[in-house]
C-alpha cells in the first residue's frame, strides 16, 4: 500500500541490481536480521479515527525516508484498532507484547487508553513510545523505565499559558473545558502560573463528556460575568462547536478567547472558519514554523498525503524518528533492553517543531518551544501565527523516581 | 490448556468466560424472564469498582475481590430493579438504560474515581499458597467461579421458580391470574442477575488491574446483549458460546480490519433472521439425526 516514491523506488532499484550483482543466495541483508516489528495501538475506527490516522502518516513519512529499512532491519508496522475503548485497547496492547513479540509498542490517542495499559506494558518490559495520550500521571506518579512519550503532557501546553495571558491579555478569567481527566489537567496547568502572575479565576465551568452539543447554558453564564479572557480546552468536533457557538453569542468583542493548542488545530480550523479569527493559544507546534525540518516536513506530507500535516502528524513523525536513531545507535540490536532503553533515552533530533529530546527524568519529551499562536488569516487561509514562545518546556514529573 | 498454550490465547479464554459469566446472568433476564435489560452493565461495572477500591484500599481478601462487589451489586439492582420491573418493553429498556447511563456519568465525572481514566493498579487477592498473578492460578481462579456461577444458574432455571419465570416471559397475566405474584419473581431474577453480573464485573477488574467508566457504558449493556442473542436466548451455554465468537471476532478479525463491526452486524443479522436459536441451536441441529 506504500506509495512508490522515487527515492524508495531508487533504493529498490539499487537493492536489486546489489543483489542480482551478488547471485543467489540473494536475501543476504534481509535474512541476517528478523524485521523490526512495531506495534500500533491507536484508534482507527470510532471518534480518534482521524487521530490515529495523522500519527500514522507521520510515521510512515520517516520510514518512507529510510526505506522501509533501519540499521539493516525491515520495518514492519502492526496496526492494531484499540476503538478507542481501555478494554479493548488493553486486549490488542496484550496481543502485540505476548503473540506478536513486537519490539516497540506505539500509541494510544486516549488517556483512558494510555492509564489501562500502562502496568501491562510495565510488567512485560516492553518499550512503549507514547504519540498523544497526554495524562500527566505517566510522567509523574506512574511513569515507567519502559515508556517514553514523544507527544505532550497535558500540563505542557497550558503551563507556560497561564504567566503569559496575565501579562499580556488579562487578569480576570474564566475557565471552561470538558468535565474528564484531560480537562481538569488542563486547567491546572493553566492556573499553577495564572494564579502567581496576579491573575484571577472568576469562574471555572466543565461541560459534559464526551457529548455535549450546546454550551448555551454556560456561554450565558459567561456574558454575564463578562469576563477579560475565556480560557478553554476543547478538541475536535466540540472545538469547533463552542469556538462557533462563542462567535455567535457576540462574545468575541467582550472577552479574549484564549486556550490550549488543540482549540485551533489544523484538524478544525477549517470548519471553525472566521470565528476562530483572533484566538490565542498554546502548542508545541504550528504548521507555519519556519525551520528547515518543517519546511521539508511539510512539503513531503503534503506530497505524499494530499494535506496539510497537524500536531498530531508531527507526534507520529517524532515517534517513528525516535525509533529510527535509537535502532540506528545500538546497530539494529533489539534484544538487549537495558541498552536499547538507554538508547532511546538519548535519542535526539530535528523535528518540526524545534530540538526533539526526552527529559531523562521523566522519559517524558522537553518541549524546544511552546509557541503562543494567534489565528490570522494568511495568503487567504486560517492559520496558527506564532507570536511568541517559551522555551524548554520540560514537565515538573512531581513524584516520578526514575534516575534521571 | 494454561500450561500448554502461550500466554496470550488463554488471557482471551479467560476473558471469555468472565464475559461468559456476564452473558449468562443477562440470559436470566433475557431468555428466562423476557425482561430486556439494557441496563445491566450497571452492576457489571460497579462490581468492578466495588473490587478495585475494596482491593486497593481496603485489603487484598477474596471478600474484597468477589463478595462485597456482589453484594453491593444486589443491593443496587434491588433499587434499580424495585422501580424498574413496574413497566415492561421498550419502558423497561429505557428506564434500565438510564440508570446505567446515571453511574456511567457519575463514575466518569467523579475526580477520586480517576474521573474518564478510571482507576489503575488493582491488585489480585492474595490467597494462601496460591500466587494469582501467575496465568495458570488466575486461570483456574476465573475457571472456579465460572462453574459456581453456571451451576448455580442452571439449579436455578431448573428450580420451578425457573418455571414460574418462563411462564411470566410467556404470559405475564396469566401467570398473575393464576395468582403468583408477578413482580416479586421478576424482582428476584433481576436482583439475582445482578449479583451474578457484579461477580462478572469484580473478575474483570481483577483480570485487566484496571476499572474504566467503559464498563458501565450502555455498548457493555449492548456487547452482552449480542453475545447472548448471538449464542442463543435461554440455554445458559449458548451465551458463553456467544461471548467466545464475539471476543474471538473482535480480537481475530479486527488485526486484519478495522471494519469487524460490520462482520459482527452481518452476523448478528443472519443469526436473527435464519438461526433464531443462536450458535447452540445450530450446534444441536446438527448433532441431531435427521429423520
Amino acid at each position: 500500500m506504500e506509495r512508490l516514491t522515487r527515492r524508495r523506488f531508487l533504493g529498490g532499484a539499487g537493492a536489486a541490481a546489489a543483489t542480482a550483482a551478488l547471485g543467489p543466495p540473494a536475501r543476504r541483508a534481509s535474512a541476517q536480521a528478523k524485521p523490526l516489528k512495531i506495534g500500533l495501538v491507536l484508534p482507527y475506527s470510532n471518534v480518534y479515527a482521524v487521530l490515529g490516522e495523522s500519527i500514522t502518516e507521520g510515521m510512515r513519512l520517516v520510514f518512507e525516508r529510510e526505506s522501509w529499512t533501519v540499521a539493516g532491519r525491515k520495518v514492519e508496522l502492526l496496526r492494531e484498532d484499540d476503538e478507542v475503548s481501555p478494554q479493548v485497547g488493553l486486549r490488542k496492547t496484550k496481543k502485540l507484547i505476548e503473540s506478536d513479540a513486537v519490539d516497540f509498542l506505539v500509541g494510544p490517542v486516549s488517556s483512558g487508553v494510555l492509564a489501562a495499559i500502562r502496568d501491562t506494558v510495565h510488567q512485560a518490559r516492553q518499550i512503549l513510545i507514547v504519540a498523544n495520550a497526554g495524562n500527566d500521571e505517566i510522567s509523574r506518579e506512574r511513569c515507567s523505565k519502559y515508556i517514553f512519550r514523544a507527544s505532550f503532557s497535558n500540563w505542557q501546553p497550558n503551563w507556560p499559558m497561564g504567566a503569559w495571558v496575565a501579562a499580556h491579555v488579562g487578569k480576570e478569567a474564566h475557565l471552561i473545558a470538558p468535565k474528564y481527566s484531560a480537562g481538569f489537567d488542563m486547567m491546572k496547568a493553566f492556573k499553577e502560573t495564572f494564579v502567581p502572575a496576579g491573575g484571577r479565576v472568576v469562574g471555572e465551568d466543565y461541560t459534559p463528556f464526551p457529548v455535549n452539543e450546546d454550551f448555551a447554558p454556560f456561554l450565558t453564564k459567561i456574558n454575564q460575568a463578562a469576563p477579560r479572557v475565556v480560557y478553554a480546552f476543547f478538541s475536535g468536533s466540540q472545538a469547533v462547536r463552542f469556538v462557533r457557538q462563542y462567535d455567535e453569542f457576540g462574545l468575541r468583542a467582550r472577552s479574549k478567547l484564549c486556550g490550549a493548542g488543540f482549540l485551533t488545530e489544523t484538524d478544525v480550523l477549517p470548519a471553525e472558519g472566521k470565528s476562530a479569527l483572533g484566538i490565542i493559544t498554546g502548542h508545541f507546534y504550528s504548521t507555519l514554523l519556519d525551520n528547515p525540518t518543517n519546511r521539508q516536513f511539510v512539503r513531503e506530507f503534503r506530497e505524499t498525503f494530499k494535506k496539510t500535516p497537524d500536531g498530531f502528524a508531527v507526534q507520529g513523525y517524532d515517534t517513528a524518528q525516535t525509533i529510527v536513531h535509537a535502532l540506528k545507535a545500538t546497530g539494529g540490536d533489539t534484544q538487549n533492553k537495558d541498552r536499547l532503553i538507554e538508547a532511546v533515552r538519548r535519542v535526539e533530533f530535528d523535528s518540526p517543531r524545534g530540538r526533539f529530546r526526552f527529559d531523562p527524568k521523566t522519559q517524558n519529551v522537553i518541549q524546544p518551544f511552546i509557541y503562543i499562536r494567534e489565528v490570522r488569516e494568511v495568503g487567504g487561509e486560517l492559520a496558527n501565527v506564532v507570536i511568541d514562545q517559551v522555551a524548554n518546556v520540560k514537565d515538573p514529573g512531581t513524584g516520578c523516581t526514575l534516575p534521571g | 490448556m494454561p500450561w500448554v498454550a502461550g500466554t496470550y490465547p488463554v488471557k482471551l479464554a479467560q476473558e471469555i468466560l468472565i464475559w461468559g459469566i456476564f452473558a449468562m446472568s443477562l440470559d436470566l433476564l433475557v431468555g428466562y424472564a423476557g425482561m430486556i435489560s439494557f441496563g445491566h452493565s450497571a452492576f457489571f461495572g460497579l462490581g468492578g469498582y466495588v473490587a478495585a477500591l475494596c482491593l486497593k484500599h481496603w485489603s487484598p481478601s477474596l471478600a474484597s475481590a468477589v463478595l462485597l462487589p456482589a453484594v453491593a451489586a444486589g443491593v443496587a439492582g434491588l433499587v434499580i430493579g424495585y422501580l424498574s420491573i413496574r413497566v415492561s418493553g421498550v419502558y423497561f429498556i429505557m428506564l434500565t438504560l438510564a440508570f446505567s447511563q446515571m453511574l456511567y456519568a457519575a463514575a466518569f465525572s467523579t475526580e477520586w474515581l480517576g474521573s474518564s481514566d478510571g482507576l489503575p493498579g488493582v491488585p489480585r487477592p492474595s490467597l494462601p499458597g496460591v500466587d494469582l498473578n501467575l496465568t495458570p492460578a488466575f486461570h483456574l481462579y476465573v475457571m472456579v467461579f465460572f462453574a459456581l456461577a453456571g451451576v448455580a444458574l442452571d439449579r436455578i432455571v431448573r428450580s420451578p421458580f425457573g418455571r414460574v419465570l418462563r411462564g411470566i416471559d410467556d404470559n405475564a397475566h396469566r401467570m398473575a391470574a393464576v395468582g403468583y405474584a408477578v413482580n416479586r419473581f421478576k424482582l428476584v431474577a433481576f436482583v439475582v442477575a445482578a449479583v451474578i453480573a457484579g461477580l462478572a464485573g469484580s473478575l474483570y477488574a481483577q483480570f485487566n488491574g484496571y476499572v474504566s467508566p467503559e464498563m458501565l457504558f450502555w455498548t457493555t449493556s449492548g456487547e452482552a446483549l449480542l453475545m447472548v442473542i448471538i449464542g442463543g436466548t435461554r440455554t445458559l451455554a449458548g451465551p458463553v458460546l456467544g461471548a467466545a465468537a464475539f471476543i474471538g471476532l473482535q480480537s481475530l478479525v479486527s488485526s486484519y480490519t478495522e471494519r469487524w463491526m460490520l462482520i459482527l452486524g452481518a452476523v448478528f443479522i443472519g443469526f436473527v433472521l435464519w438461526a433464531p436459536a443462536g450458535l447452540l441451536g445450530l450446534v444441536q441441529e446438527g448433532a441431531e439425526p435427521r429423520a
